[in-house]
């Protein structure tokens, strides 16, 4: 049941008033709150409200957009006409033309995300104090941190979407984050701890794991631990990934390379379809739907072009078979759509962006797993990380904990992983039965942003370990 | 306009007052900007936005509150003043907290041009279209993945319940090109160039698109290096990403109080070899970070940051001024949608004396880094990545690309035994400056 037909009335009023090919239009209401604490000072806290209109227009085989931060009808009729005189301009600045949209499996209806603790039922006040204490905790916790950071966003979206071919929608999207930093010194070098989390949810979701405190407190010893690590030569070698740098290298390396629109301008993955690209223990996938475990933050349920969701997979058993698409794309490839179009704000227009991806767990236990590992490391913990059209990658990682004849050891800070994606995947020889997602705190950059996670097992294979 | 926007700015201070909320500051703008983008070799789309947007923010006994709404919708103005009331009363007190005293305001050059406020559809279209044609042209190997041209005008103003207010126009451009080259199963490392300028005059989409279309192209023949210990030549590029951005951390008022920056206290001390001096200047005319007054209405100057390699300032904003017992020299920035942080303005460096071919001529083995994608921690100054786009030198003359091939150290102890600068300096965005040239770094190779 639609709660708010007469808004998508004016929306289908607006695409229809455009004589073009195909429009659709995207009202979108977003509330966002952002509270941060550093070294016991209130930062930041900011309650924001976004809204405004998108219109896009397919017309002689080119795309105009345009936005308005209004519901006004002459100004959503302005901005059809807009987006369709840009579309004729553009046009005629190109030498090929749309093949047009795939058909798919359109949208028509409401989506709600599932919610535990709704975000609007906490108020600001708890959230705030929440914040507030998570920091203080780590000061309190131990002398050596001289600087703690704690943080809480939330972004609650509400979506109108119309397009004149039939789809449409209705959705409600709740997407909190929490993050803790502490920082020690040791004379002149200072070291990090970071957790952070953010699900698909509420509140309740958003702490299930672990509470605020808790997430505080195992950044503050992580700070302390990393502080009486060493610096690693750097090499070749054998390493475990934790989930987080699973999702990492899944997203970032190999999931940007088979976007359909990075394919169509010859990412390294257009010339792989159908080929080995990795050992026959991965199969990588990117789904709308939280797989696993529940409250992946990328998970969507319908994306901005009015396309439902499929798990997709892009690796299957160690062969590539899959990209990642939109509906124009789709109709290029001449596959069905796989609801990859997203965007970001209202006034951004969808592309291609990943969702939830990850590599499917394996059937080691995690125990066994470092056992049977004479020599490497454990590597734990995702900072940030960089990769290429030619699946070539840089992650920087918090904690790397060594193996010797399958006993944990010393731990290393301050190292780097680096290589082809697929090389390293082409070595995985184990992968774990347990599943995590572990990448929904942060964002993933095209342009415009989008909310994503990633994750999987813990996964051993041979990289290139930078130190020091 | 600015009367404008001034007066919806005076009608929330004043409903501000209205409801006990203390110190009140708004700050508005409305901008309109056209983009066209390309993607795949061919032109992708355009888009025209009009927006706006306020951000309230409000004291109340000390207790910050701070809401922004998208419009300037006297209803929704009026309920996102509510809100930053609401928060304030929630908010733990802090002494140094409150909005600064208003300043003379003394007016900066090529902030505005007439000819970017009169560019359509059509010549934005036509910009990014010259872009595209100029990368393509260099070689048929040149896979462009996208870019875009943008033409954006607008206003600001900001008006507080301490007499502060100010209101100026607009306008700029911004350019980005990204592309790798394909020659059969051979593709190289993606690479892009961007920048910006507020005048039409300063425009060089079609320069950057060539200068990207070779780089891409000689990094087709990329080879692994055998791992050494030798010299590094940081392009303005890299330089920025490895040298300024920990130096900029570090002067940083946030990061010095808080303690975690190393220059916390250097002041007056060397903090990198005498020849390099780095001065901040959000007055310089036309630049991209120019503008009258900063995001709390302070008006910017021109600061010495480094000089000689001593350290001469650090960018405070009202809070840390406050805190440090000094004045705001204008460093608070951001948008309307959040609450102000500190950041610099445009950013000069002093070139050097030697041309870039001559300081490649001295180099017995080591690296020319375009572009660097890697960890730099600011605290500690490690940084480790890799240098991308990058050439290796060998007997003082360049050679062919590299690739998978990771430099590591220590960026303050690089700064203080760098060896020169180049006398070219290159613009990109806000900042100016040279090729930067260092020692005994260690190169990792695949």
């Amino acid at each position: 049941m639609l709660r708010d037909d007469r808004m998508l009335d004016e929306l289908r009023r607006a695409v229809e008033s455009a004589s073009c090919t195909y429009a659709d239009a995207r009202y979108q209401v977003r509330d966002l709150i952002s509270i941060s604490v550093g070294k016991g000072v209130l930062e930041e806290v900011n309650a924001s409200q976004t809204t405004g209109v998108g219109i896009r227009v397919l017309k002689n085989g080119s795309w105009g957009f345009a936005s308005v931060n209004s519901t006004k009808k002459e100004d959503l009729l302005q901005a059809a006409k807009s987006a369709e005189r840009i579309a004729e301009l553009t046009s005629r600045a190109r030498k090929t033309r749309s093949e047009g949209l795939a058909e798919a499996k359109l949208a028509k209806g409401s989506f709600r995300a599932q919610v535990r603790g709704p975000l609007e039922d906490v108020t600001t006040e708890e959230k705030m104090n929440t914040v507030v204490e998570a920091e203080k905790r780590m000061r309190a916790m131990d002398s050596r941190i001289v600087s703690a950071r704690c943080s809480y966003n939330e972004i609650i979206d509400r979506k109108y979407f119309v397009s004149t071919d039939g789809g449409y929608f209705e959705m409600y999207d709740s997407k909190p984050e929490f993050r803790t930093a502490a920082v020690c010194m040791s004379g002149d070098e200072a070291v990090a701890g970071i957790e952070a989390i953010g699900v698909t949810g509420g509140w309740k979701d958003l702490f299930s794991k672990r509470d605020s405190l808790s997430t505080a407190e195992s950044a503050v010893s992580k700070a302390v631990r990393l502080l009486e690590a060493s610096h690693l030569k750097g090499g070749r070698g054998t390493v475990i990934l934790d989930p987080s740098l699973v999702g990492l290298i899944s997203h970032e390396a190999i999931g940007h390379t088979v976007e359909a629109d990075f394919v169509k301008s010859g990412s390294v993955a257009s010339q792989m379809m159908g080929q080995r690209v990795a050992s026959e223990l991965v199969t990588l996938v990117d789904s709308g739907a939280s797989e696993y475990v529940s409250g992946a933050a990328g998970t969507l349920p319908v994306d901005d072009e009015g396309v439902l969701s499929r798990k997709i997979e892009i690796i299957r058993k160690g062969v590539m078979v899959g990209y990642l698409h939109d509906r124009e794309t789709a109709k290029t490839f001449n596959v069905e759509p796989t609801g990859n179009a997203r965007a970001f704000s209202y006034n951004d227009e969808p592309i291609i962006r990943m969702r939830n991806t990850y590599i499917e767990p394996g059937d080691w236990k995690m125990d066994e797993l470092i056992e049977d590992t004479k020599s490497g490391y454990l590597l734990t913990g995702a900072l940030n990380g960089e990769a290429d059209a030619n699946a070539e990658f840089m992650f920087a990682i918090q904690e790397a904990r060594e193996i010797n004849n399958g006993v944990l050891g010393k731990l290393f800070r301050g190292v780097t992983i680096s290589g082809s994606a697929f090389e390293a995947l082409s070595t995985v020889d184990a992968i774990t039965r347990e599943f995590q997602w572990d990448m929904g705190s942060g964002y993933c950059g095209k342009g415009q942003l989008a909310k994503v996670d990633g994750g999987g097992g813990y996964l051993r294979c041979r990289v290139l370990l930078g130190g020091r | 306009m600015d009367d404008d926007l001034l007066s919806i700015c005076g009608r929330v201070v004043k409903a501000g007052e209205g409801l006990g909320a203390g110190e009140v500051e708004v700050f508005v703008a409305s901008q309109s900007s056209i983009e066209a983008s390309f993607e795949n070799n061919e032109m992708k789309m355009a888009k025209r936005t009009v927006s706006s947007a306020a951000g309230i923010r409000v004291f109340r006994n000390r207790s910050l509150g701070f809401a922004s709404v998208n419009s300037l919708d006297p209803d929704r103005l009026q309920r996102a003043l509510k809100e930053a009331v609401a928060l304030s009363k929630n908010a733990p007190a802090d002494e140094n907290n409150g909005l600064p005293s208003p300043r003379p305001l003394r007016a900066v050059s090529g902030l505005y041009d007439d000819e970017i406020e009169g560019m359509g559809e059509e010549d934005v279209l036509g910009r990014a279209q010259s872009m595209l044609a100029s990368a393509s042209r260099v070689d048929p190997r040149v896979a462009v993945d996208g870019g875009r041209f943008e033409a954006a005008v607008g206003k600001k103003a900001i008006m507080s319940s301490l007499g502060v207010e100010g209101s100026e126009d607009f306008s700029a451009i911004y350019y980005d090109i990204g592309a790798h080259a394909v020659d059969g199963g051979n593709v190289s490392s993606i690479d892009y160039r961007f920048d910006g300028t507020r005048v039409m005059r300063e425009d060089d989409a079609e320069g950057i698109a060539v200068e990207l279309a070779n780089a891409s192209i000689e990094s087709l023949s990329a080879r692994k290096l055998e791992s050494h210990v030798g010299s590094v030549i940081f392009s303005p590029m890299a330089a920025i990403e490895v040298l300024l951005s920990p130096i900029l951390f570090s002067v940083d008022s946030n990061s010095v109080q808080k303690g975690i920056s190393r220059f916390r206290d250097k002041m007056g001390e060397t903090v990198a070899a005498d020849f390099i001096s780095v001065t901040d200047d959000g007055t310089f005319p036309a630049g991209l970070s120019s503008s009258t007054f900063d995001r709390e209405g302070v008006p910017h100057s021109q600061l010495k940051i480094v000089e000689d390699g001593k350290l001469r300032s650090f960018l405070y904003d009202a809070y840390t001024a406050r805190k440090g017992h000094v004045e705001s020299n204008g460093h608070a920035a951001g948008s309307p949608r959040s609450v102000p942080s500190i950041d610099a303005t445009n950013i000069f460096v002093k070139p050097g004396g030697k041309p870039l071919d001559d300081i490649i001529s001295a180099v017995k083995k080591g690296l020319l880094v375009q572009r660097f994608s890697g960890r730099v921690d600011p605290i500690s100054g490690d940084f480790s990545g890799v240098a991308k786009g990058s050439r290796s030198i060998e007997g003082g003359s360049l050679q062919g690309a590299v690739k998978e091939t990771l430099i590591s150290g220590n960026v303050y102890d690089v700064l203080t035994r760098m060896n020169c600068l180049s006398k070219e300096i290159k613009r990109v965005m806000d900042f100016q400056l040279p090729h930067f040239a260092v020692d005994d770094i260690s190169i990792t190779g695949g």
